[in-house]
């Protein structure tokens, strides 16, 4: 009896629990983005406080209300924007929206397939018509990047989205430059050799592993990368190749400048061979770490933290958290720098470095959905963005505070900002509302540049970059006469420096993923990949060489009648005749 | 008995113990000490690795902390969202595995009777749904439409029957004598009296050991709250707010450094700090639970 009703007295128990939580669901959680208004047509009332929900991947959570720059948003347009940072699989969360309705009001479409389905299903709002409603100035604004977006809709001149952060000049920028991350004290101490070509590399490191054969009591390495990780393998280290005329790319087909043609970089160019050559050849001097391929990108970058590596290739963005775990072990000495590297044949050839401005940054595909109540408040928004005032606050923050403005009309970050980027500032929150996916850059942060030349992105500004530079930097740059990060590429005596647009390169693909093309190029692009490491492995010169033509010859095997550049090729003329007609007809 | 010959002890089962039974033996304990290390080293290499000063670190192995620092665990406890989230926790890891065992006890106890109408059906139509899943998108969408998201009860009512552990506790009545629910029948007990007074003491082992399988399961999970309940921070769990809180452990590790001077910390060892502290508490739970895996209450149960 007693056992019944303690059995009976502890279930009731959890089960009064199990509602308390329950019942603790606020309001203002709903995924379908529901606004404080939900009740009137906000049309009418445009005054009344709303709020918009917004996910971001990656990003943090925040309450606009909790910056300054929201703050400032609060005040003009009486919106709190709750941000919710998604750390799982965004593009299956989307779907699964669409899928069940319940997609917010704004979102953001990271993944094209996942777009085009929401476009397919109806499920968006007719961007085009809503600009020319109540964003004009986006119509001004974005002029060059509206025949993009109405090509990306693929729906008949309709355009369903915009795409924040465009144009995207940080490939032109300093830290966008993956190129060789240095050890800056080995740089020093073999008195500034010129360094860009393979060789010069080579001889830099086998010199510092010489002097240094041990770091604080550990060996020495001499390159090191985090091989274990796909995108490190076959996107990161391949990408030599793209240190001339090519820009970055699948590696695979890529975009000839000078013929205006898709080209296959194994079949039709040296430069893949010979980026794998120099990964072959600091493999047999010993330079790159045996355990390259089996540490990832995080197992490299402690071993960069310590200092004993002397270089890495690519993540150069990883080296301003590097060089300050660095600093804060007080071993400063070991900063990292970043030096340009181009092939030999590419300086012979006398190529162009290529520095690609992203004309529509698809990443961050930007739709309103036909849940939303406040459209037209989220487009008063987008179109104050489209101004002046706009980007400046979006992407600047507030004048006097974050930013002044010289007599020459160029905007200067002012030191508390520049202190709280390098972490030395007393508040680390005084940049909130700015930076990469912490801004309220959805609603049309262009990084591209003003009339002024400078970036409307704070953080892609290169007079930023510049202040941010550090001691290491400084100094090694000055020796080679460079004042600016990016100077080693754009003022380089040993190379022209050029700019290009993704917009040439683009090319209209099959969606049919069963499409003979598209079967060809993965077949070809896991073939690559799977040969990758055995190359690098090659015992000898005559070694990599039968490697290489044994690589070709299967490479060949694959795709004997050339459909997967003739496809693109023909993609490619496609999207270019598609793009001019955009241009010529306007939005439909 | 040292006096017996070995045929004297053969036939008794005695057996001398020779030098081949103690090589065996030593090479036995010294395999088992082997895997013991392997199997808990990691664990300790965590627990060490977490604790340590990561400068300090230059040994692929620890074998004790170096630098002993708690940082990456002020840090981790810093963000202001971790008791609430440790609340709901606890709530959900203890909740949905009662709810669910209750549950699954009520269908377990049905279907364990041979005389129960249409048994046979019931059983292959619970079964055939351990084989098959719709996936996450129709699962999204049930979510949905049973306006469980942004709400606790999704972390109740989706798990409140698992066939698994069904199939389980009904193996494990079926192991008990008939007689013993018939003598309580003869006595005048119902089937709920039966079930309650009679069954469930003796289903201690099975239900000890799948609330554990259920809490630990519960405890670790994050992924419906991040399908769920991403929205929501009231209703994130721990596990989800250390997970989103490595995933962003990189700027993490770097505000440490400058807001509160710590240099002791990177992307490891705030993994290796968020492991320790979301498998503490189940190491917590474990001991006290091992008590009911005991057998032998089986003994004098049945009467005549």
């Amino acid at each position: 009896m007693n056992f019944k009703r303690g059995l009976a007295f502890a279930l009731a128990a959890v089960m009064a629990c199990a509602a308390l939580p329950a019942c603790s669901k606020t309001d203002n959680a709903s995924s379908s983005g529901s606004s404080a208004s939900s009740g009137a047509s906000s049309a009418k009332v445009k005054n009344d406080p709303w709020e918009l929900d917004f996910t971001i991947p990656g990003g943090k959570d925040a309450v606009s209300t909790d910056n300054s720059i929201g703050q400032y948003l609060k005040n003009k347009f009486n919106v709190t924007i709750k941000i919710t940072g998604y750390s799982g699989d965004y593009s299956s969360l989307c779907a699964g929206e669409l899928a069940a309705g319940n997609y917010p009001e704004m979102m953001m479409l990271s993944d094209s397939t996942v777009f085009k389905n929401y476009v397919k299903a109806g499920a968006l709002m007719d961007m085009g018509a809503l600009a020319k409603k109540y964003a004009p100035n986006m119509l001004t604004f974005y002029k060059d990047q509206i025949p993009l977006w109405q090509y990306i809709s693929d729906a008949d001149g309709k355009m369903y989205c915009f795409t924040a952060d465009s144009p995207d000049v940080e490939q032109t920028t300093g830290g966008s430059f993956f190129d060789m991350c240095v050890r800056s004290d080995i740089i020093k101490e073999q008195n500034y050799p010129t360094l860009l070509d393979e060789d010069s590399y080579i001889n830099l490191l086998k010199k510092g592993l010489t002097a240094h054969p041990k770091t604080d009591g550990q060996t020495t390495l001499g390159m090191v990368q985090g091989a274990a990780e796909n995108w490190v393998l076959v996107q990161a280290m391949t990408q030599i190749y793209a240190r001339g005329k090519y820009g970055e790319g699948s590696g695979i087909l890529q975009y000839d400048p000078d013929t205006k043609k898709k080209v296959d970089l194994i079949l039709d160019s040296t430069n893949f061979k010979e980026g794998i050559r120099f990964w072959n050849k600091m493999w047999r001097e010993g330079i790159l770490d045996k355990e390259c391929f089996t540490d990832k990108d995080e197992n490299a970058e402690q071993k960069l933290e310590t200092g004993r590596a002397l270089s890495t290739f690519y993540v150069t963005w990883e080296l301003p958290d590097i060089n300050k775990a660095l600093k804060a072990a007080k071993k400063s000495q070991y900063s990292y720098v970043i030096m340009p590297i181009m092939l030999k044949s590419q300086i012979a050839d006398k190529q162009s470095r290529v520095g690609t401005i992203t004309d529509a940054y698809t990443s961050q595909t930007i739709v309103i959905t036909k849940n939303s109540k406040n459209y037209d408040k989220i487009m008063q928004i987008v179109n104050w963005a489209c101004t002046e005032e706009g980007q400046n606050l979006l992407g600047w923050g507030i004048k006097g505070k974050h930013y002044t403005v010289g007599t020459d009309g160029l905007k200067v970050p002012t030191a508390a900002y520049i202190a709280c980027m390098n972490g030395t500032g007393s508040d680390t929150h005084f940049n909130d509302g700015l930076g990469n996916l912490t801004s309220y850059f959805f609603f049309g942060l262009s990084s591209g540049y003003d009339k002024n030349g400078q970036c409307y992105n704070i953080i892609h500004d290169t007079s930023v970059q510049n202040a941010a530079m550090d001691n290491a930097t400084k100094d090694i740059y000055s020796h080679y006469g460079w004042t600016s990060v990016t100077d080693p590429w754009k003022k380089n005596k040993q190379f022209s420096y050029k700019l290009i647009h993704s917009t040439d390169a683009m090319s209209k693909g099959n969606s049919d993923a069963q499409a003979e093309e598209n079967v060809l190029s993965t077949q070809l692009g896991k073939y690559r990949d799977n040969h990758l490491a055995g190359l690098i492995m090659a015992s000898s010169d005559a070694d990599f060489e039968a490697k290489w033509a044994n690589f070709v010859a299967g490479y060949k095997a694959i795709d004997p009648k050339g459909i997967v550049k003739q496809k693109a090729n023909e993609g490619y003329k496609e999207t270019q005749d598609l793009l001019k007609k955009y241009k010529t007809e306007g939005l439909q | 008995m040292a006096n017996l010959s070995d045929k004297r002890r053969r036939s008794r089962g005695l057996h001398r113990y020779s030098t081949g039974d103690f090589f065996f033996d030593l090479f036995v304990a010294i395999f088992m000490i082997v895997v013991a290390v392997c199997s808990f080293y990691p664990f300790l290499y965590i627990l060490f690795y977490s604790l340590s000063n990561v400068a300090m670190i230059n040994t692929p192995l620890l074998f004790w902390p170096k630098g002993f620092t708690v940082e990456a665990y002020k840090l981790l406890l810093s963000d202001s969202t971790v008791p609430h989230a440790f609340l709901i926790s606890v709530l959900r890891t203890l909740i949905t595995p009662v709810c669910n065992l209750f549950v699954c006890l009520l269908a377990a106890f049905a279907l364990s009777h041979q005389h129960f109408p249409g048994r046979g059906f019931f059983q292959k139509f619970i079964t055939i749904t351990m084989y098959f899943s719709a996936g996450m998108i129709p699962s999204y969408i049930l979510m949905v439409r049973l306006h469980l998201t942004n709400s606790f009860l999704v972390y109740v009512i989706p798990g409140l029957f698992s066939v698994f552990n069904m199939i389980m506790i009904k193996t494990y009545i079926e192991s008990i004598p008939p007689a013993l629910e018939e003598s309580a029948m003869i006595d005048g007990a119902g089937y709920f009296k039966v079930l309650f007074r009679v069954i469930l003491p003796l289903l201690k082992p099975v239900l000890a050991a799948l609330f554990l399988f259920m809490c630990v399961g519960q405890w670790n999970t994050y992924a419906d709250t991040l399908l769920y309940n991403a929205g929501n921070k009231d209703l994130h769990t721990l596990s989800y707010v250390l997970m989103n809180f490595i995933q962003q452990s990189t700027s993490t590790a770097e505000q440490a450094r400058e807001r509160v001077g710590l240099n002791t910390v990177n992307t490891t060892s705030l993994k290796m700090s968020m492991t320790v502290l979301v498998v503490i508490p189940i190491m917590c739970v474990y001991p006290t639970l091992q008590k009911y895996f005991a057998s032998g209450l089986m003994i004098g149960s049945i009467k005549g």
